[in-house]
């Protein structure tokens, strides 16, 4: 187990640059996930902690000690890649026992430690089978075992799940959690499936475009975003955003006015801004004249299981609500409704997109 | 417009007239020839005389070939050469092809001049060595000289006669194991070498455990090309040695050609010549078999 430490990280390949510049501090035993975009910088800032990347500048630190110049195989890394991590040509067993016997361990103790994994990981109808003939789920699982059997000092997974069905998926997330906890190792996860981010991690590393976005606990990302990115990519269905005017008691979008009663500490005064609010905080049990309270036409609704979604829009701009009450009468699309936004949970960004501060 | 008989025609009738040109030119080529060769190999026939005065002799000629002790001592010859040039050629092209695996200034350039060798004529390729061979003014015996060794007979001693035309054929056909070799090792997932690096594998493990086994069935196919090729080697005695001296460097082919062509045996040389097919499909049986079981495995 080590703590890591990046130290302005950088990667350019000729004039493009894939991470800018990173900094980061990641605790022993920590579960941290890199979440963002494709081609946001997370592969590659994990290829570089792995060694198979050389950064163009910046340190890498494990346990305080510098580790740029080791090549991969002496960093005591562990890696499980997106899709093909197995040696096709061996099976799980021998797979499992390849690192291990790279490392010359005795053949006592790699049986001793195969063991254990297989123990672990519930692996033993499958060790004697080749990775091809065995379902994506179980392929992961046994390169997970064979990357945690030589008790690496970090386990590096770049999209380890994204090759499995959505339904084995989640059986996984939990495993895999499970497993991280257990083994206390300390973990980067790479993804772009932001609901995989928030279920797994300890804290998330939200990037973007080579940079780091922010940095904090699931809970912190999805409550406090710190700019319009993180607002929109965090969060399912996405956050509503929506161009406002502040104006004395409330907020103007278009021509329609939605009324607060006071003006949420961050806006002083008025002008241009972007609302932020999430759809389980826009409900159609709205009363007329009370703060955060519209009338609004139902343009379109859905269901997926027991959420109801329905969209309306205010300026001509659009918004999606949740119904959280079940017995609730469906809203009916071609009415209007008077829809109610939980003042406390709205968020302002300027126009371009930072979140405002209160003063 | 009016329509053409094309139009008229039935879907299979469409696809048959397409095959027939490919598969009158087989018939003509192969299926004819064979049925012929099998025909005459039951014959005491020479083309020098006419087919009146040849008769069926059954399975003589067969059984007089292979009771023959030369007949033997060709193979044995042969199959000397075919180990010695084939082994040569896996071991240098694989090393070869391992290094122009990466990428490397210079790598695309290097590989063409590596597979030139390949592109000649064999008969070319056959008196070019027969000139470095050449006792008293061929290179061979020139750089010898440089590093301090003694003048060699190469071409007139059969024991070093094998290895000047082993080098020539390992020579010409190492391109090919290494053309091969690169594309398999090249076709490896990268993601499977990084796996390999991560986990700690040494470069020497790295290729045995990981590299080799994975490329083992387009290498498999290398060998047995080259096998093949080898076994039926001819052109190369025939620039260089002649067979010679004596017949102490004759192929197993060399002297079908001998019989067919310089003494004129038409029914003993095609009854060689059957034995040869009947070899080379046995050995090829032998891997396809191999490569489907690998293929099949996981």
């Amino acid at each position: 187990m080590a703590s890591i430490k990046l130290n302005n990280l950088t990667m350019r390949y000729g004039n493009s640059t894939a991470v800018n510049g990173i900094n980061l501090a990641i605790d022993d035993g920590e579960f941290v996930v890199f979440l963002g975009p494709s081609g946001c910088g997370k592969t590659t800032t994990l290829r570089c902690i792995a060694g198979l990347e050389n950064p163009t500048s910046g340190d890498i630190l494990f346990d305080g000690v510098k580790v740029n110049h080791l090549h991969a195989s002496a960093r005591n890394v562990a890696m499980v890649f997106q899709f093909i991590s197995l040696y096709p040509h061996k099976t799980v067993r021998k797979n499992i026992a390849f690192p291990l016997r790279a490392r010359g361990l005795s053949e006592a103790q790699i049986v001793e430690k195969i063991k254990w994994v297989e123990d672990v990981f519930s692996l033993s109808e499958v060790m004697d089978r080749y990775p091809n003939s065995l379902p994506p789920g179980s392929r992961q699982l046994a390169a997970l075992a064979r990357a945690v059997v030589r008790d690496p000092k970090v386990l590096l997974l770049d999209e380890p799940l994204s090759a499995i069905d959505e339904q084995f998926r989640e059986e996984m997330r939990w495993e895999l959690k499970h497993l991280q906890s257990r083994l206390g190792v300390t973990t980067i996860h790479v993804t772009h499936d932001q609901r995989e981010a928030m279920s797994l991690a300890d804290r998330i590393v939200l990037m973007h475009s080579g940079d780091v976005v922010q940095i904090g606990t699931p809970q912190a990302l999805f409550n406090d975003p710190i700019n319009e990115f993180a607002a929109h990519f965090i969060g399912s269905p996405a956050m509503n955003l929506a161009d406002v005017q502040v104006a004395s008691g409330g907020l103007m979008l278009g021509s329609s006015l939605l009324p607060l009663g006071s003006l949420p500490t961050p806006l002083s005064e008025p002008g241009n801004l972007r609302l932020g609010i999430r759809p389980n905080h826009v409900q159609r049990d709205g009363k007329a004249g009370e703060p955060g309270c519209v009338l609004a036409l139902i343009e379109d609704r859905y269901a997926i299981g027991r959420e109801e979604y329905f969209q309306f829009s205010l300026g001509g701009q659009k918004f999606v609500g949740i119904d959280k009450e079940k017995n609730r009468q469906l809203a009916e699309v071609g009415t209007s409704e008077m829809i109610r936004f939980d003042c406390a949970e709205m968020r302002f960004f300027t126009p371009d997109g930072i979140k405002v501060v209160a003063p | 417009m009016k329509k053409t008989i094309f139009y008229r025609l039935s879907d299979k009738t469409y696809c048959g007239v397409f095959i027939l040109p490919a598969l009158a030119v087989l018939v003509l080529m192969v299926a004819y020839p064979f049925i012929s060769l099998l025909y005459y190999s039951t014959l005491n026939f020479s083309i020098l005389r006419p087919m009146q005065e040849t008769q069926h002799i059954g399975l003589q000629n067969y059984t007089e070939l292979l009771t023959s002790p030369d007949l033997w001592d060709r193979f044995i010859f042969t199959g000397k050469f075919v180990v010695m040039t084939v082994g040569i050629q896996m071991l240098v092209g694989t090393a070869i092809a391992y290094f122009l695996q990466r990428d490397f200034r210079g790598r695309d350039i290097l590989f063409t001049i590596f597979m030139l060798p390949m592109m000649l004529c064999p008969i070319v390729v056959g008196f070019l060595w027969r000139y470095i061979f050449n006792s008293e003014w061929g290179m061979a015996n020139y750089l010898l000289k440089l590093i301090g060794g003694e003048k060699m007979d190469w071409l007139g001693r059969s024991e070093n006669a094998i290895w000047a035309v082993v080098i020539a054929d390992a020579w010409m056909w190492t391109p090919f194991v290494i053309l091969l070799a690169t594309a398999a090792f090249r076709s490896i997932p990268n993601d499977i070498n990084e796996a390999a690096d991560i986990d700690g594998a040494s470069p020497a493990l790295r290729f045995f455990q990981i590299t080799l086994p994975l490329s083992a069935p387009i290498l498999l196919i290398a060998l047995l090309l080259r096998l093949i090729d080898a076994f039926k080697q001819n052109d190369l005695f025939f620039a260089m040695t002649g067979g010679g001296p004596g017949s102490e460097t004759a192929t197993v082919s060399f002297m079908l050609g001998k019989l067919a062509f310089g003494h004129f045996y038409t029914g003993e040389a095609s009854a060689l010549a059957v034995i040869l097919l009947l070899i080379i499909t046995g050995l090829s049986m032998i891997f396809v078999r191999y490569l489907l079981g690998i293929s099949q495995k996981g």
